[in-house]
C-alpha cells in the first residue's frame, strides 16, 4: 500500500490530476479538519502557493477555473470554499465593472489575498432576484444608500471587499450592484450603519456563511458598477451570466469531493470486501460520466453564458450524485467510518451544503425543463 | 443587532437529543452509565463524557473501560450539541452479565427511533406553515406543484416510517428505519431551502440521526 498523508494517496492523486495539483490536493487535504473547526484560521495560510494561484485569477475561462475548483476539492472542498479568491463577486465584476472598477478589484485581492463576497439572497426571498427588496437610494450626485437585509452570504462576515446587489427602482430593470470597498465597510460597521453576523452552519463551514445588515449604509456613487452599460446588460440580466458561469464551478468543487472521498475509501480503509470494491469502482464510472458531463457544459458556458440548460442539468446531476456516492460509501462501511475517521464524519455533512449553493435542484430542473421545452417549441415551429 | 428573521425551527424542550439519552440511560441502565455501546461503538453526552469512568452497557451487560481502552472522536458539530462518538477499543472488564441487558438495550434503540420520528413530526409541521407564509415569485412556497410533489413524498415516507414503528405485536423492521428517516430529512432540508443548513434545523439532524441509525440502528440486529 502506499503511503499516506492524511488519507491522501499522493501517487493517485497525482495520477488523477498531476504533479502540480497534487501540491494544492495535500495542503486543502492538510489543513482540512483545522479549516472546519476553526474557518477563520484561513488567513494564516493565505500566502501559501494554492492561495496566490487563486487569487491571481482574473480573466480565467470557466473550464479552467472548474478544473481547479475540483482539484482543490479532492483535498477538501470546505478549504476550497474558505480560500481567499475573487469567486463569484470576481465573477460579477468581469461582467459588470467598467476598467477601472476591474483594476482596482483584482488588484486589491490579488494583493492582499481576502476573502470576498456577493450579497444577493435575502431572508423572505432566498435567491430569486425579482422579488430583491434591499433598496439603493441616490442621496446626491455622488452618494447612495443602502437599506436592507441579506443572508447566506459566503464570507460577508470577513470579506475585505464584496459586491451587493440592490435595487433602485420596480421591475427587472431596477436592479443595481454595487461595488463595496474595504473602506467601506469600515467606515458603516464603525457608524453602525453595517452589521455582519457568522451564521452557525452546518456543513462547508469555510464558507464563513454571513448576515448582513444595512441601515442607510452610504457608499460613494463610484461604486456603482456598470455606468457604462445599457440598463438592460447591468440588471437581472448580467446576473443570470454570473450565475450560470459559477455553476460548472460548484459542480466541480462537489465532483471533486465525492472522488475524493471515494480515493479515501478505497486507500485509508483496509479490508474491503470484494462487492464493496465493485461498489466502489461502479461509483468511480459515475463520476467520470458526470465529470464528462461538466467539462462539456464548463465549454459551452464559455462559449454562450446565457445557454444555461446543460450546466443546470450538470449541477443538479453532480449534487445528488455527491450525495448518493457518500450516502453508499458509509452504508457499507458502517459506523467504523464516522467513529474512526474524522474526515469522513466531517464530509458526511458538508456534502448536504452544495445542494443550497447558486440554486437548489429543484430550480435548476425547473431551468432545464425550460430551456429544452423552448427548444422544441422552437423546432416544431420552424416545421 | 436586528432579530434574524428567518422563522427557523426551535426544538422544543422534550426534543433537546443530549437530555433525552442522558435522561433515559439514567431512568433504564442508572446514573453511573456512561453510554449504551453497540458492536463496539457508542454516542456520547456531554455530562457523561465529563465521568471518571467509563462504564458501558451492552446486550450483554455492565462493563467498566479504562481511559486508554476506549477513544471519543470530537467534531465541533456534535460538541455544539453536546454529543460525541466514540469506539471501545479493547476487551473490557465486565461487571455485569445479565441477559436482561437484552430488553434493556431494545429499549433504547426503541427509544431512539421514537424520538426521531416525534422531531420529524415536529419540524414537519413547523415548516408547513413556514411554506405557506414565505412568497416566491408572487405566491406562497406551499402553492408551487414542485413543492406540493415534494410534500406528497414527504407524507408518503412518514406514512411508511409510522407503519414501521407501530407494528403492533411484530419485532421492529429495523433495517427500513436509516434509509427512510435519511429519505425524510433529505425531504425536508431540500423544502426548507438554505436555512436548512443552519445550526439545529434539517441538515444538522438529519447527519445526527444518520451517525446514531448507523451505530444503533443499521443492520438489523438487535444491540
Amino acid at each position: 500500500m502506499n503511503n499516506l498523508y492524511f488519507g491522501l494517496d499522493l501517487n493517485l492523486a497525482e495520477m488523477r490530476y498531476g504533479t502540480e495539483a497534487a501540491m494544492d490536493i495535500a495542503f486543502a487535504r492538510r489543513i482540512a479538519l483545522g479549516m472546519d473547526t476553526d474557518p477563520l484560521g484561513i488567513d494564516y495560510y493565505r500566502f501559501e502557493p494554492t492561495i496566490t494561484k487563486l487569487c491571481k485569477d482574473r480573466d480565467g475561462s470557466c473550464v479552467e477555473r472548474s478544473k481547479l475548483a475540483e482539484i482543490i476539492a479532492y483535498g477538501d472542498a470546505n478549504v476550497f470554499l474558505a480560500c481567499p479568491n475573487p469567486s463569484l463577486a470576481g465573477g460579477a465584476i468581469r461582467e459588470i465593472a467598467d476598467q477601472e472598477q476591474k483594476k482596482y478589484f483584482f488588484d486589491f485581492v490579488e494583493e492582499t489575498h481576502c476573502t470576498t463576497f456577493t450579497g444577493i439572497t435575502e431572508p423572505q426571498h432566498g435567491s430569486d432576484v425579482a422579488s430583491l427588496e434591499t433598496q439603493l437610494a441616490k442621496i446626491d450626485v455622488n452618494t447612495y444608500q443602502i437599506t436592507g437585509e441579506k443572508c447566506f452570504i459566503t464570507h460577508g462576515f470577513d470579506g475585505k471587499i464584496g459586491v451587493v446587489v440592490a435595487r433602485t427602482g420596480s421591475g427587472p430593470l431596477g436592479i443595481q450592484s454595487v461595488m463595496l470597498k474595504e473602506e467601506d465597510l469600515k467606515r458603516g460597521e464603525e457608524e453602525g450603519t453595517l452589521q455582519r453576523e457568522m451564521l452557525p452552519i452546518v456543513g462547508l463551514r469555510g464558507t464563513c456563511l454571513s448576515r448582513i445588515v444595512f441601515h442607510n449604509f452610504i457608499i460613494p456613487a463610484e461604486n456603482l458598477l456598470g455606468k457604462h452599460l445599457r440598463v438592460s446588460q447591468r440588471g437581472m440580466f448580467s446576473l443570470i451570466k454570473i450565475f450560470n458561469r459559477m455553476r460548472p464551478c460548484v459542480a466541480a468543487f462537489s465532483l471533486g469531493q465525492a472522488q475524493g472521498m471515494l480515493d479515501y475509501v478505497a486507500t485509508a480503509i483496509s479490508h474491503l470486501t470484494w462487492s464493496q470494491r465493485c461498489l466502489l469502482r461502479s461509483l468511480n464510472a459515475e463520476l467520470s460520466y458526470a465529470r464528462s458531463n461538466l467539462y462539456a457544459s464548463a465549454k459551452i458556458i464559455d462559449e454562450n453564458p446565457l445557454d444555461s440548460a446543460s450546466v443546470s442539468l450538470v449541477k443538479a446531476q453532480v449534487t445528488r450524485l455527491t450525495e448518493r456516492v457518500c450516502s453508499r460509501l458509509l452504508n457499507q462501511i458502517g459506523a467504523v467510518a464516522l467513529c474512526a475517521h474524522p474526515l469522513l464524519l466531517k464530509w458526511s455533512r458538508d456534502i448536504y451544503a452544495f445542494e443550497y449553493m447558486e440554486g437548489t435542484s429543484d430550480m435548476q430542473k425547473r431551468n432545464v425543463s425550460q430551456k429544452y421545452l423552448a427548444r422544441t417549441l422552437v423546432g416544431m415551429n420552424q416545421k | 443587532m436586528s432579530k434574524f428573521n428567518l422563522n427557523l425551527y426551535e426544538a422544543p424542550e422534550e426534543l433537546r437529543l443530549e437530555f433525552k439519552i442522558n435522561e433515559f440511560i439514567d431512568s433504564v441502565f442508572g446514573a453511573d452509565v456512561t453510554a449504551v455501546v453497540r458492536n463496539d461503538f457508542f454516542l456520547l453526552t456531554k455530562p457523561k463524557e465529563a465521568k471518571t469512568a467509563f462504564r458501558g452497557v451492552d446486550r450483554l451487560g455492565m462493563f467498566i473501560c479504562r481511559e486508554h481502552e476506549y477513544y471519543v472522536l470530537h467534531d465541533p458539530i456534535l460538541s455544539r450539541r453536546g454529543l460525541a462518538v466514540g469506539c471501545k477499543l479493547k476487551e473490557e472488564c465486565r461487571e455485569v452479565t445479565d441477559k436482561n441487558y437484552d430488553k434493556k438495550t431494545l429499549s433504547y434503540q426503541k427509544f431512539l427511533i421514537n424520538f426521531e420520528m416525534a422531531w420529524l413530526e415536529s419540524y414537519m409541521r413547523h415548516l408547513k406553515n413556514s411554506l405557506i407564509e414565505r412568497i416566491s415569485e408572487g405566491s406562497p412556497i406551499i402553492q408551487k406543484e414542485v413543492v406540493r410533489q415534494s410534500w406528497a413524498d414527504l407524507v408518503e415516507r412518514m406514512e411508511s416510517l409510522r407503519q414501521v414503528i407501530n407494528q403492533e405485536g411484530q419485532q421492529i423492521e429495523y433495517f427500513v428505519i436509516p434509509s427512510l428517516v435519511e429519505e425524510i430529512c433529505s425531504l425536508l432540508a431540500k423544502l426548507a431551502g438554505g436555512r436548512a443548513l443552519l445550526s439545529g434545523q434539517a441538515v444538522e439532524m438529519l447527519w445526527i440521526f444518520n451517525i446514531i441509525n448507523r451505530i444503533y440502528i443499521a443492520s438489523g440486529d438487535a444491540l
